[in-house]
């Protein structure tokens, strides 16, 4: 992350954690916020997700002093919880105790779709990138 | 096992938070010892750990839901989340724009549709699926897109994994059969059709690829939740 101003002191690693969370929490609270007062039919997390991305496009254009307070502190939680990502859905997931009746009746269809739809999405998304970025340096 | 039964009482709730984090621990060294293999992968092994214990404890999911709110609760940060490699990686996108663009957006549409249309066509449940939809975006964001279209949050959560293990399998065989060979390509394929199974499978071998994997995670899931409303009407 770019434009670094030194702030000797200003934060321990855990309060950093704990800080950048919290901001995380507050771009999916408007986010949801935002989906709520327009009923935008998408979920609030994802608004979140655009919202932390345009101010984080914003703070390294910007670059003044002062700026990188938002990417300095959000870029270690944002690691944390990517790093974990899996553990936070095993919850979740559990569900799948309760839908084994869907599961036995629906198995060869599902195994099917997953298969054929998952390589039709990589070749055609692999294909049409290769024709563009073919012969051209990055 | 009567001796169980006291792990249904509201004691029991570290417990099972405890019992949910050992697992993932658990899963993770099974796929350090299987050297990053991606069918041994950690979630599923935690998922399939924690059934089992539910199943043996007599312990209704929904209290074992109730007791682990803390992981769930955190879903919505690490989505958010999300946007600091998405942003991180902004500059590939200006530059790839158009096959960027293209590629993402048809490889999106042919896996949703693709997808659900096959289930119902081979006379799977509407529900299921809605629930296959989404599938290929990374499992936070699919699980909110299902739960919107009418699908089934978890059996989609299963789909994402497995569809990512299946996209970490097959990646190299047929982008290579297809002569693909393009870091660039191969990142972005991975990212938007496989999410992040199939981004940490690609993303030891080239940081190029890693990415592009990263840019295809953040504009599916973006571009997932606002076209598969649209395309769930297909199936109603």
């Amino acid at each position: 992350m770019r434009a670094r101003i030194n702030a000797p002191g200003v934060a321990g690693p855990i309060l950093r954690l704990i800080i950048g969370v919290s901001i995380l929490l507050v771009f999916g609270l408007a986010g949801n916020r935002l989906i709520a007062l327009y009923s935008i039919p998408l979920p609030g997390a994802v608004v979140g997700l655009v919202l932390l991305a345009g101010a984080l496009a914003i703070a390294r254009r910007v670059s003044a002093p002062g700026t990188a307070w938002l990417p300095e502190n959000v870029a270690p939680a944002s690691r944390a919880l990517l790093n974990h990502l899996g553990l936070l859905f095993v919850p979740a997931g559990c569900a799948v105790l309760t839908e084994g009746d869907v599961l036995r009746r629906n198995w060869i269809p599902i195994l099917a779709a997953l298969v054929v739809s998952t390589t039709l999405g990589l070749a055609v998304c692999g294909w049409i990138m290769h024709r563009f970025v073919s012969g051209r340096a990055e | 096992m009567p001796g169980l039964a006291s792990l249904r009482a509201p004691a029991a709730n570290l417990f099972w938070l405890a019992a949910t984090v050992s697992a993932y621990l658990i899963g993770r060294a099974v796929q350090r010892s299987l050297r990053g293999n991606p069918a041994a992968n950690p979630v599923l092994i935690a998922i399939a750990i924690v059934c089992g214990l539910l199943t043996a404890a007599h312990v209704p999911y929904e209290s074992y839901f109730r007791s682990t709110w803390l992981l769930t609760f955190l879903l919505v940060p690490a989505t958010v989340a999300l946007g600091v490699p998405l942003e991180d990686n902004l500059i590939h996108v200006r530059r790839g724009f158009p096959g960027i663009s293209l590629g993402l957006s048809a490889g999106s549409l042919v896996s949703m549709l693709s997808g659900a249309a096959l289930v119902k066509v081979l006379g799977g449940e509407r529900k299921v699926a809605l629930s296959m939809l989404p599938k290929a975006v990374t499992t936070p964001i699919a699980m909110a897109v299902s739960q919107q279209i009418g699908g089934e949050p978890a059996l989609t959560a299963s789909l994402a994994i497995i569809g990512g293990i299946i996209a970490a399998a097959m990646l190299r065989l047929i982008l290579s059969a297809m002569r693909v060979r393009d870091w660039r390509a191969v990142g972005l394929a991975a990212g938007t059709a496989g999410s992040g199974v199939a981004a940490a499978h690609v993303a030891p071998a080239s940081g190029t690829a890693a990415a592009f994997a990263a840019v295809g995670i953040g504009l599916n899931g973006i571009l997932t939740a606002v076209a598969a409303p649209i395309v769930a009407l297909l199936f109603r």
